[in-house]
C-alpha cells in the first residue's frame, strides 16, 4: 500500500512536470506577448526591452522554465501581471468560490442522480423511468448558457425568488462581516455565526449550483440506470430473491454496490468536467472563481495566472484521480492492493 | 409422507409475436427422504417447472396449477411474486455457484441477509446459525469461511455454502437446478453424496434437475422424464432405466455412450424438437419417433405399469416392440 501511493505520487509529478513544461512553453512561442498589454499604446523599443529584462523574457526559454520552477518549489508562483498580486493569494481567493460551487453541484448529482437511476433501472420502460431518462437528457442536450439565463429568467426575472448574481449580498456582507478563513462562505459564515450572510450566500448559491447539476446529472443517471438493469439481472440477485430478501435491500444494497465501480469513474470524470466547464456559469453569475481568472489571464497573456491556474487545476484532477483509484480497492475486494 | 404435490402445471411465456407454451399440463409429487430427478434436454422445461412453483418466473410468464405443500392446497401464482408458502416448505440452488453469490459481499452478509428474511433465524442467533449450518454441509473451520468473499472460495466450497444457505431456511422440500454442472467430476461427486447424506438422515425431500443420466442412476429414487414440456414418463429409477417405456425415454437412454461398448457412432435422435410456440397435436414426440402410427395425432393417455412406473404413448405393451 506505502509502496504504490509513493508509486503513484512520483506518477503524478512526473505528469505534472510535462503540465508545466508543455503550457510553459505554449504560452512563449505564441504571438502576443504581456509586454505590449502592460505599455499600451505605442511604446519606445527601449521601455519594451526594459519591461521584458524587468519580467525576465530576455533569457532564453529553458533559464526562465528553470527560474519558474526554483520559485516553484518555494511555494512560489509569481506576481500576476494583471492583478499585481501574488498568484497563490489570487488562486486562493477564487479556488474558494469555484470549490464551494462545484463540490455542492457534485455532492447534488451523486445525490439525486445515482436514486433517480434506480428508480429507472427498477421500473424499466414505466412512465416514472421515461420521464428520468428525457429530463436528463434535455439537461444534457441544452447549452449551459441556456440553463443559466432560463433559471435567471424564471427565478430572478419573474418570481424573484434568488439573487441574479455574485457570491453574496454586498450589503449583507457589511452589515454582518465575517473572516475568509477557509474562501468557502458557507463554512466562514457559519464560523463568524452571523446567519444573515449564511443565508445570503446560500441563496446566491442555488441557481449556479442548479445550473451545474442539470448539465451534468444525465451522465450518473444513466450510468446508473444502465449498469444498474444488468446487474438485476445476473445470477446473485436472483439468489436473494429466491430467499425472499426484501427489495428494497436487493436494490439499494446488493445491486447498487455492484455498480459502483464504472459509477465512480463517472462521478471522477463528471468533477474534472464541472471544474474546468464551470467558466461559462461563472460568467453567467458574475461568480468570482478561477474560471473568470483563468480566461481574463489568457486574454492579457498573464503568464504566471495562466500557468498557476493550469497547475492547480492538474493537481486537482490527478487526485481525484489517485482516489478514485483507491476507492476502487474499497469497495471491489477482488481487487488487491499491489 | 407426501411433502409436495403438483398437480396440471402450466406455463405460458407470451411475448409480442408468439406465446410458447413452456410447460404443459404437468403433475408431481415429491416424498420425504426422497431424491426424485427430473430430466431432460435442454429448453424442455424442466427450470421451469421448479422455478414455477417456487413463484420466481418473470412476472410475463403465466402459471396455471396447483400445489399442495403437506395437504395445504393453493393454485400457483400467476405473477413473479415468491410465494410464502413454497418458501416456507422449499429452497432452491442454482447451477452455477461462482456466479449465484454477490462478489462485493462476504458469505456471512449474504447468508446472514436470506436467514433473517425467511424469519426462523432472529439476530441474537445469527452467528451460531450460519456456523452451524456451514459444518453441516461439511466445510472445514465454518467461521474462517463466513468472513470470505465468494472469489476466495472454490466452486464445490461455494455450492456447499449455497446448500447450507438453503439449509439455514430450514426447508422441507430442496430444489437443486443442475447443482453439480458447473463443478469437476470429483466435486461433483462429492457434492452429489452431500445431498445423499441430507436425505437420508434429515428426510429432506430433493428435486434434481439434470441432464445427466449417470447422476440419476446413482443417486435418485425415482425420475421424470420430460420432453417439450411434458413428462412423458415417470417412475423408479431402477425401472424406468432399466425397461424404459417410452419410445423417448429409450432414445434418450442410448444416447449414453456405453464404456465397455464398440467405439461406433454416437447415438443421437433424429429430427429436432417441436416449436413450442406452434399448437401440439396429439403426440409430442411423433415426428421424430420410430414408432409412429395413426393414433399418435391424438393425444396420448397416461398408460401406468406395475411398480407405478407411468408413460404418455399410444403403445399398449412397450415391450412389444423390439428395440432399436
Amino acid at each position: 500500500m506505502k509502496i504504490y501511493l509513493i508509486q503513484r505520487l512520483a506518477q503524478m509529478l512526473v505528469i505534472l512536470l510535462g503540465v508545466l513544461m508543455l503550457t510553459f512553453v505554449l504560452s512563449r512561442i505564441l504571438p502576443g506577448s504581456p509586454v505590449e498589454m502592460m505599455l499600451g499604446h505605442r511604446p519606445s523599443p527601449e521601455q519594451i526591452e526594459a519591461v521584458r529584462t524587468e519580467l525576465g523574457l530576455d533569457k532564453p526559454i529553458a533559464m526562465q522554465f528553470m527560474v519558474y520552477l526554483k520559485g516553484l518549489a518555494q511555494g512560489d508562483l509569481g506576481t500576476s501581471l494583471h492583478t499585481g498580486q501574488p498568484v497563490t493569494s489570487d488562486l486562493f481567493n477564487r479556488f474558494g468560490a469555484t470549490f464551494e460551487l462545484t463540490t455542492i453541484a457534485l455532492l447534488l448529482v451523486v445525490v439525486m442522480g445515482i436514486p433517480l437511476g434506480v428508480v429507472s433501472a427498477v421500473r424499466q420502460n414505466t412512465l416514472s423511468d421515461h420521464l428520468v431518462r428525457s429530463g436528463s437528457i434535455a439537461g444534457m442536450a441544452l447549452p449551459v448558457f441556456l440553463i443559466a439565463m432560463l433559471l435567471q429568467m424564471l427565478f430572478y426575472g419573474q418570481l424573484g425568488w434568488f439573487p441574479l448574481q455574485g457570491r453574496i449580498n454586498a450589503e449583507i456582507a457589511l452589515d454582518y462581516p465575517f473572516a475568509q478563513r477557509t474562501g468557502l462562505y458557507l463554512v466562514d459564515t457559519l464560523l463568524a455565526g452571523q446567519w444573515p450572510a449564511f443565508k445570503s450566500a446560500v441563496l446566491h448559491l442555488v441557481l449556479p449550483v442548479f445550473t451545474l447539476v442539470m448539465a451534468s446529472i444525465a451522465v450518473v443517471t444513466r450510468i446508473t440506470r444502465n449498469t444498474m438493469v444488468e446487474v438485476l439481472q445476473q445470477d446473485h440477485i436472483r439468489t436473494l430473491q429466491a430467499y425472499g430478501v426484501s427489495r428494497r435491500r436487493i436494490y439499494y444494497r446488493y445491486a447498487l454496490k455492484a455498480t459502483l465501480i464504472p459509477l465512480l469513474t463517472v462521478i471522477g470524470l463528471a468533477y474534472g468536467y464541472m471544474l474546468g466547464g464551470s467558466v461559462v456559469v461563472e460568467f453567467i453569475f458574475d461568480w468570482p472563481g478561477m474560471g473568470g481568472y483563468a480566461v481574463g489571464g489568457i486574454t492579457r497573456n498573464d503568464f504566471p495566472a495562466v500557468m498557476g491556474v493550469t497547475l492547480l487545476l492538474a493537481v486537482i484532477y490527478l487526485s481525484m484521480n489517485l482516489v478514485i483509484d483507491l476507492l476502487y480497492h474499497l469497495v471491489d475486494p477482488r481487487l488487491e492492493l499491489p | 409422507m407426501q411433502l409436495l404435490a403438483v398437480s396440471a402445471l402450466h406455463v405460458r411465456l407470451p411475448s409480442i409475436h408468439r406465446t410458447v407454451h413452456a410447460v404443459r399440463n404437468v403433475s408431481w409429487s415429491l416424498n420425504e427422504g426422497e431424491i426424485l430427478a427430473l430430466v431432460g434436454e435442454s429448453g424442455c422445461g424442466k427450470t421451469m417447472t421448479a422455478m414455477a412453483i417456487l413463484g420466481l418466473l418473470p412476472d410475463s410468464a403465466q402459471v396455471t396449477g396447483h400445489c399442495s405443500w403437506q395437504g395445504q392446497q393453493r393454485s400457483v401464482r400467476t405473477s413473479g411474486t415468491r410465494d410464502p408458502l413454497a418458501a416456507e416448505h422449499a429452497a432452491v440452488i442454482f447451477q452455477n455457484p461462482q456466479t449465484a453469490l454477490n462478489p462485493f459481499f462476504t458469505i456471512s452478509q449474504q447468508m446472514g441477509d436470506v436467514a433473517l428474511a425467511s424469519g426462523r433465524v432472529t439476530r441474537k442467533s445469527l452467528p451460531g446459525v450460519l456456523v452451524e449450518n456451514l459444518a453441516r454441509v461439511q466445510l472445514p473451520d465454518p467461521s474462517a469461511v463466513l468472513k470470505k468473499y465468494p472469489h476466495q472460495l472454490s466452486g464445490g466450497q461455494l455450492q456447499r455454502v449455497m446448500i447450507a444457505m438453503a439449509l439455514v431456511c430450514r426447508p422441507q422440500v430442496l430444489i437443486a437446478d443442475e447443482p453439480t454442472t458447473a463443478l469437476d467430476v470429483i466435486v461433483q461427486a462429492e457434492i452429489l453424496e452431500l445431498l445423499r447424506t441430507l436425505a437420508l438422515e434429515d428426510g429432506l425431500a430433493v428435486l434434481l434437475i439434470t441432464h445427466d443420466l449417470g447422476v440419476v442412476a446413482s443417486l435418485c429414487d425415482r425420475v421424470m422424464v420430460m420432453y417439450a414440456g411434458e413428462i412423458v414418463e415417470q417412475g423408479a429409477v431402477k425401472e424406468v432405466l432399466r425397461s424404459p417405456a417410452h419410445p423417448y425415454t429409450r432414445k434418450l437412454l442410448a444416447t449414453v455412450p456405453d464404456i465397455d461398448g464398440s467405439r461406433t457412432a454416437l447415438e443421437y435422435i433424429p429430427g429436432r424438437v417441436p416449436d413450442l410456440s406452434q399448437p401440439m397435436h396429439g403426440c409430442a414426440f411423433k415426428e421424430r419417433c420410430a414408432h409412429r402410427h395413426g393414433a399418435c395425432d391424438r393425444v396420448p393417455i397416461e398408460r401406468v405399469l406395475k411398480g407405478g412406473q407411468s408413460y404418455r404413448c399410444h403403445l399398449n405393451d412397450p415391450y412389444e416392440v423390439t428395440q432399436p
